[in-house]
């Protein structure tokens, strides 16, 4: 579903990736001790178990991030590929919703939560003597609307999968071969990006966004999937081959009655189906 | 002041909806459209409903959508 159909530019991926995951273990081993920004996710989890089998497990510490924009399934799955892998890990409390500047939800978001994360990560990370600190932003992350970067440059934390060209099939396909669990993981950002910029972040608001997700999950929907926060109306994003499934009477029905059953009072399904940022276009911030 | 360009963007996206829900009654999708900024909501029984997932009518829809303005098309469930 993630990677190319197509056998030979497959073959020429898996081979260049390979190239790039011994420069990525030479960066690695060049500093020593390293410091991951670990979600969970796709790319933090490929970096950190690969910095693990590099590095030792005291050459490396995977710290969380934990605030309530924070998926709990994401949580779980942290901690699941961290047990399995002996992965060292340090969590931390964080904060953003409680910076205005933040709750307000202007398109530059994720800088200010970045800049908090940072903020708490990085010197945690150094008092316990990690002087480098990195995070799993990709090479096909550059080219998205990603405030959240700046933030992280101010922070001096570096995105070595990025740096050596790492794509996200790539990083799917490597992950893969590791044997990590999120190597098919659908992409999953931070809660507040079911928020059109300028609704206010609350925990509450979250916490809705969350609970509808679940309903769904539970009624067998697998795949990408987002339910988008319009007031009283949840808007929800589901794989385009999967509308037809779901606009039927009683599979609409019970989608309806699922995300009503988290607070929502009208729900929609969004006929263009998945899209990653789909709230940018919402607003204009990307075509 | 800020009230009179409200009332004229508001005017300005009931005239796109308005258009938008002709489209799509013309097509044989009778749909009532409610827009929400560069959302269009639409409402429809639940046999329209089911055929707006067909591959053809999907596309058309969001054609015509877009030629309104529209970003995203959201199908409300009832």
């Amino acid at each position: 579903m993630y990677m190319t159909n197509d056998p030979q530019s497959a073959a020429a991926s898996v081979e260049s990736a390979s190239e790039r995951e011994a420069t990525l273990e030479a960066w690695l081993r060049a500093r020593g001790r390293v410091a991951v920004g670990y979600s969970g996710g796709v790319d933090s989890a490929y970096l950190a178990v690969l910095a693990r089998r590099t590095l030792g497990p005291d050459g490396v510490i995977a710290i969380i991030g934990r605030s309530a924009s924070y998926p709990a399934e994401q949580w779980a799955t942290a901690r699941r590929v961290a047990d399995d892998f002996g992965l060292p890990v340090l969590e931390l409390d964080t904060d953003e919703l409680s910076d205005p500047r933040y709750a307000a939800n202007p398109a530059n978001r994720c800088y200010f939560c970045k800049n908090e994360l940072w903020g708490r990560l990085v010197p945690a990370a150094w008092a316990r003597g990690f002087g480098t600190v990195v995070d799993g932003t990709n090479a096909d992350d550059l080219s998205d609307h990603r405030p959240g970067a700046q933030a992280a440059r101010e922070h001096a934390v570096a995105s070595p999968l990025a740096d050596v060209g790492f794509t996200k099939p790539e990083i799917r396909e490597r992950s893969r071969l590791l044997g990590l669990p999120t190597w098919q993981q659908p992409s999953s950002p931070c809660l507040s990006s079911r928020l059109p910029y300028g609704t206010g972040v609350t925990a509450a608001r979250l916490q809705q966004v969350e609970r509808a997700e679940r309903a769904i999950r539970e009624l067998g929907l697998t795949g990408d999937l987002r339910v988008r926060y319009h007031d009283e109306l949840a808007r929800i994003e589901l794989p385009h081959e999967q509308l037809a499934d779901w606009l039927a009477p009683e599979r609409s029905a019970a989608l309806q009655a699922a995300v009503a059953g988290a607070g929502f009072t009208r729900v929609a399904l969004d006929l263009r189906g998945f899209r990653s940022g789909s709230l940018n276009v919402l607003h204009g911030v990307v075509a | 002041m800020s009230a009179m360009f409200a009332s004229a963007a508001d005017a300005d996206a009931r005239r796109k909806a308005e258009r938008l829900a002709a489209a799509l009654t013309n097509a044989g999708t009778p749909c009532g459209v409610e827009p929400r900024g560069t959302l269009a909501v639409l409402k429809a029984s639940p046999e329209i409903v089911a055929r707006l997932a067909e591959p053809e009518i999907r596309r058309a829809v969001l054609a015509a959508a877009r030629a309104e303005g529209f970003t995203h098309v959201a199908v409300e469930l009832a």
